[in-house]
């Protein structure tokens, strides 16, 4: 087992590699000028040739492109914002916890709320509860979240005084934004594992073990959903993207300022090291996060942790083999 | 006589509704069990068998089924009078079930010694060490070794997936053991070994087994009784020589007319025509009575009772003569 | 009822005057900030992200705002395109022929860590900048040295010391921030996020992206050593709270919710919320200042429509200003006729432009001066489809499509395409891509406004061989020069070029300032930016 992470993790290298030359390639030829946005519309020709130069925008590409890769992988120095000179290292540091825990929280409360209430609905199908289930999360899918987190601002926050209504203060300032942000995945969650539940639930395992006289409770917690949790794990994945991606939003709807709102500046403002850098970083999370997956898939399933036992580049056996 | 009887099953009915269906599952089914005594359910499949032995221990799905009448009398007492509480408790313990497909009735996700173990610490009040020990020891008296205790369902042929479900079924010593076509999925050479196991198992604990299969073969190496079952009904029941050695019913001779034989050699097989009527509109006479070659209009007006045929021999047709008037 | 140019010249001019008196004022008797009682705190929310508090840091308004509350430059500025008043400097020389400004600092100078400010300081300044900002804005000097104590040199580029209003506007207006070596090299991240200036407020928190907190400066050298103190530099607040909200619809919740007290960038459809007749009226009110963008149009010379005179007329008398003013501004907003501003903006601006009527809105002339096209080419009106790029920008494509719907009218076919500003400045390099232009910018000058000099043709492509441009250049080289530049010369150019059709002025918008009732007096600085501290209140 511990040879199969070890090789997982040792493929992101490759991966990550890749994603920078493309996102750095893919910023090569985007049109815009970054030296006219530094400086302005009233800057001269010459003004703004001197200002490639000092931005290394005039040299060709496989020189830029290896200069990027060097500074990024082995000087670890993503480099300073073209835009606003504060070095893009400093930012992230502060940034990219922020928007971590944001979709983290927003994952967790997603799982915590949306299993049970899944599970709820497809035991007790077709009956009132697995109705408001379907609709509720029906609704909470179509609500555009933005639209939901500013009345909810209003009514928590304008109208009620219980809440802050931006910024990091306190805890407080969390809540809004981790419940807004998540009730899109109690919904999806909810769904998913009501429809893996029903499936299991009709299982033969299922009858067994009624058949042996266990409760209702420890049937579905510890036979059904189990065997069911292997879908809504493989969606994990998508939804993390979701939630990197769709904290822009609650980002910059609750002023907390992390790498949503970072990279997307950087893109209208053709900040290179910026958007270089932020991409790189999102892939290694996900790229990480794929991986802890793909473990806890195989904790779920014993199934799974045999093929990959199997498949791992057994060291010890290899060094035996030299040694013989 | 009901006070002797450790399983009575009286007039029992079961519906399944569907999209405002409503399918007769069960019409009016009634037999007995004395303790240590095994009773064969044979029948085409969709006959209500199952359905049968899963009233019993209680665990038809409610939504779709629905008991609709009758009695279930374990020693005495109403199985369907009493709430889920009650029913959890008799389930492993006093009625076991084992049901058709070793594949997929285990666990994939549970260690097959734990799923033995659950039931165990379930019904028993035992330490987890002597759950555990226990489980161990059902594995070794089941034919397996006590170290695969740690191992996964996955890891598991279909013969030996089958035995951790006996293993499973007995671990605390049932009454009662229904078993739904337990060799069914199982390969003819696995079949035999299975059906010895639960034959010694069955002796040696004294355990009372309905056995549900639509195989007569196996029904000759087990059972003591036998009741045919068709279209929710049981339309002859007897003991296992009243029913090989005098079929009555129209339906019971034509099971045995399909049996292919060693001694004749015969060009075809000679099935019985027809299908088994739709659940949801039953004929309103005999339900056999479409594909009987021997039917009656008085067949066809109305529902036919069990009649008596002498002892233990019952047959529900109006044709049926009484013993020695062949 | 429509708003007539009276009106409008009523209100700039109105708002000119006001700001001049108030200036006035603040020239007289403010040597050392009245002792306000009441409030001594203010909270304010800006929309954009301050990034980088270092001094020689590129950025957008909020961090402008922030920086002219804590840092100095050599000089200041009251009014945009005013000679320059003292600040650390008390005066400057300029030496055309050997490209030299010399500066003669004053007295009693010491940033907010207490160290002494000396002529060195100032060059370390100008030269650690330079060496920092990997930027070629700074590229009009090479280096800075002092002399003694008091007394520093700037060695210009002899290319940069002659063009106009650069020199004012490097020691000002677009100046270097003023700060000591001592700490500079004392701060362990090049003073991003702590910055030692020599103004009123100093930094007292800063947290990255979303809380800047500014205390006054006890011992503000300027204010100690007995120098008068100007409007915009006067501490009249112990603390200003500077949070950073990004969700503009946000900004106006904050304000209802008492979390800040006033905002300049509060969205178009909130602000009535607080004008009179509003929700929130009693507790707030909103002071109008002229915005710093302008929309406006230029022309491509290098293709055929664009290169040719009638369509250029016709398409700018197919302009209806009015329409679009009352349309989309509510009625409120400032013609700019020259491509800049009114006094508030820079210097070689003359307010009899304002009396003229440019291109009268008329469908009638945009169809004779259409016609003659047609009659000269040939061709049919369906035939003709003009290119037109516009910047999405603040808004810009609204009265882009006003424009379009008006030369759809005239039967001509309109290929509009909105590009985000990085690939607008892209598109403005092909010379083929587009016929004519609606873009937005902020404006220092008439030459450097529009472009029109050899270095920088990206608008318009004029063909450098051609007759036509080097008679554009005989109008434009005078101008250029601060020793050949004349209001005449100005006059001449902007008479050719308006002669010519090659820029049509819009209008801009004015930016509104929320500020709470017990603010009596906002104060805007030469570069459009609320200086908070400032502001009198009770």
């Amino acid at each position: 087992m511990i040879n199969y992470i070890i090789k997982r993790l040792l493929t992101l290298i490759p991966v990550v590699i890749a994603v920078a030359i493309v996102i750095f390639t893919i910023m090569y030829f985007v049109p815009g000028d970054p030296a006219k946005n530094i400086l302005g519309q009233d800057a001269t020709e010459e003004q703004l040739q001197r200002e490639r130069e000092l931005l290394g925008l005039a040299d060709p590409y496989f020189v830029q492109l290896g200069k990027f890769l060097y500074q990024l992988f082995i000087k670890l120095n993503p480099g300073t914002s073209w835009l606003s000179g504060f070095p893009v290292m400093t930012e992230l540091r502060v940034r990219i916890p922020r928007t971590l825990l944001l979709s983290f929280l927003t994952m967790a409360l997603g799982v915590a709320v949306g299993i049970p209430l899944g599970v709820t609905a497809a035991v007790n199908q077709n009956k009132l509860p697995d109705k408001l289930c379907m609709i509720g999360s029906m609704t909470f899918i179509s609500i555009p979240d933005f639209w939901l987190a500013l009345e909810a601002v209003i009514l928590f926050g304008l109208r009620l005084h219980w809440l802050p209504t931006f910024g990091m203060s306190s805890w407080k300032c969390w809540i809004l934004p981790v419940v807004c942000g998540s009730l899109p995945g109690i919904a999806s969650n909810a769904r998913q594992t009501r429809s893996a539940m029903l499936e299991v639930i009709r299982s033969d395992y299922v009858a067994t073990a009624k058949a042996k006289g266990l409760a209702p409770g420890a049937i579905k917690y510890k036979h059904a959903l189990p065997n069911a949790l292997i879908p809504l794990i493989t969606m994990m994945g998508g939804h993390l993207a979701r939630c990197l991606g769709g904290s822009m939003i609650l980002e910059n709807i609750f002023s907390m300022p992390g790498m949503g709102m970072y990279l997307t500046t950087g893109i209208t403002q053709r900040d290179y090291p910026v958007v270089r850098s932020v991409v790189v970083i999102l892939a290694i999370v996900f790229g990480v996060v794929m991986v802890l997956v793909d473990i806890v898939y195989a904790f779920v399933d014993p199934r799974i942790k045999a093929i990959y036992e199997n498949q791992t580049f057994n060291l010890a056996f290899w060094r035996k083999r030299k040694d013989a | 006589m009901k006070d002797n009887q450790f399983l009575s099953v009286e007039d029992l009915v079961v519906e399944y509704t569907s999209n405002d269906q409503v399918i007769h599952a069960v019409n009016r089914v009634s037999f007995r069990l004395d303790k240590g005594q095994t009773l064969g359910l044979v029948g085409e499949t969709g006959a209500g068998k199952t359905t049968i032995a899963k009233s019993i221990i209680g665990i038809l799905p409610d939504p779709p089924a629905k008991v609709r009448g009758g009695r279930i009398l374990l020693e005495g007492e109403d199985l369907l009078q009493l709430d889920d509480r009650h029913m959890q408790k008799i389930r492993g313990k006093k009625i076991s079930m084992v049901f058709q497909d070793p594949m997929t009735a285990l666990n994939p996700n549970m260690k097959v010694g734990h799923q033995i173990q659950e039931v165990v610490e379930l019904h028993e009040n035992v330490s987890r060490k002597e759950a555990e020990e226990h489980a161990k020891r059902m594995l070794e008296m089941v034919g397996i070794p006590r170290d695969r205790f740690y191992e996964y369902p996955h890891q598991f042929s279909g013969g030996m997936k089958q035995r951790v479900i006996i293993a499973m079924a007995l671990a605390c010593k049932p009454d009662l053991l229904l078993a739904d076509e337990p060799t069914t999925a199982l390969d003819v050479t696995i079949q035999a070994q299975v059906l010895e196991l639960i034959k010694n198992l069955k002796v040696e604990q004294q355990t009372s087994m309905i056995l549900i299969t639509h195989d007569l073969g196996v029904v000759a190496g087990l059972c003591d009784y036998v009741g045919v079952v068709y279209a929710g009904e049981i339309i002859e029941y007897g003991t296992l020589e009243d029913i090989f050695d005098h079929p009555t019913h129209p339906y019971t001779i034509g099971l045995f007319g399909a049996l292919p034989s060693m001694g004749k050699r015969v060009k075809r097989l000679s099935p019985i025509h027809g299908l088994p009527p739709d659940p949801s509109k039953l004929p309103e006479g005999c339900s056999f009575s479409p594909r009987c070659p021997r039917a009656t209009e008085a067949c066809k007006k109305a529902p036919v009772e069990m009649r008596n045929l002498g002892g233990t021999h019952e047959c529900r047709c109006i044709l049926a003569d009484k013993p020695g008037d062949r | 009822m429509k708003l007539t140019r009276r009106d409008f010249l009523k209100v700039s001019l109105g708002g000119a005057v006001s700001l001049s008196a108030s200036m006035l004022l603040a020239g007289c008797g403010s040597g050392g900030s009245e002792k306000q009682t009441g409030h001594t705190k203010i909270k304010v929310g800006v929309s954009g992200d301050p990034k980088s508090l270092a001094p020689y840091a590129l950025g957008n308004d909020a961090r402008k705002m922030i920086c002219f509350h804590i840092y100095q430059a050599a000089m200041h500025l009251l009014k945009a395109g005013d000679t320059p008043i003292p600040a650390i400097c008390e005066s400057y020389e300029m030496d055309m022929d050997g490209a030299t400004v010399t500066v003669k600092l004053r007295d009693g100078i010491h940033d907010h860590d207490g160290n002494p400010f000396t002529a060195s300081d100032l060059a370390y300044s100008y030269n650690t900048t330079k060496e920092v900002a990997n930027s070629a804005s700074y590229d009009y000097f090479t280096e800075v040295k002092a002399i003694d104590e008091k007394t520093a040199v700037i060695y210009y580029n002899p290319t940069d010391i002659v063009k106009r209003n650069n020199v004012e506007s490097a020691l000002a207006q677009g100046g270097v921030y003023m700060f000591t070596q001592a700490a500079w090299e004392a701060s362990e991240d090049a003073m991003v996020a702590t910055p030692v200036g020599t103004g009123p407020y100093r930094v007292s928190s800063f947290s990255v992206g979303a809380k800047v907190i500014l205390e006054k400066v006890e011992d503000f050298w300027q204010a100690e050593a007995g120098y008068e103190v100007p409007r915009d530099y006067q501490a009249n607040f112990d603390e200003i709270e500077i949070s950073v909200i990004t969700e503009v619809s946000q900004i106006a919740i904050a304000l209802e919710t008492g979390d800040i007290d006033a905002s300049a960038n509060v969205s178009e459809q909130d602000i009535t919320l607080f004008q009179e007749g509003g929700e929130h009226a009693d507790d707030f009110k909103v002071v109008k200042n002229e915005g710093f963008l302008g929309y406006f149009m230029t022309f491509n010379a290098h293709t055929e429509l664009g290169g040719n005179i009638n369509i250029r007329k016709a398409i700018c008398h197919a302009v209806d200003l009015d329409g679009m003013i009352n349309t989309l501004a509510k009625g409120e907003a400032v013609r700019m006729n020259a491509p800049y501003g009114t006094a508030s903006s820079a210097g070689d601006y003359d307010p009899k432009w304002d009396e003229r009527e440019y291109f009268p809105f008329s469908m009638d002339t945009a169809k004779e001066y259409l016609d003659k096209y047609l009659a000269e080419s040939g061709k049919k009106a369906e035939d003709v489809v003009v290119k037109f790029a516009v910047q999405n920008n603040a808004n810009c494509p609204k009265p882009a499509e006003i424009l379009q719907a008006k030369l759809l009218e005239l039967g001509i076919g309109v290929d509009m395409k909105v590009y985000d500003p990085a690939t607008f400045n892209t598109i403005l390099t092909e010379e083929d891509s587009y016929d004519f232009t609606m873009y937005c910018m902020g404006w220092n000058g008439v030459v450097n406004a529009w472009q029109l000099n050899d270095s920088s043709n990206y608008y318009y492509h004029f063909d450098k061989e051609s007759a036509m441009y080097q008679e554009l250049l005989s109008y434009t080289e005078p101008c250029m020069s601060r020793v050949t530049w004349t209001q005449e010369a100005t006059e001449k150019l902007w008479q050719y070029v308006y002669d010519n059709a090659w820029v049509r002025g819009l209008y801009k918008n004015y930016d509104n300032i929320v500020v709470p009732k017990w603010v009596n007096e906002v104060v805007i600085n030469f570069n459009r930016n609320c200086m908070y501290g400032s502001f009198v209140h009770d």
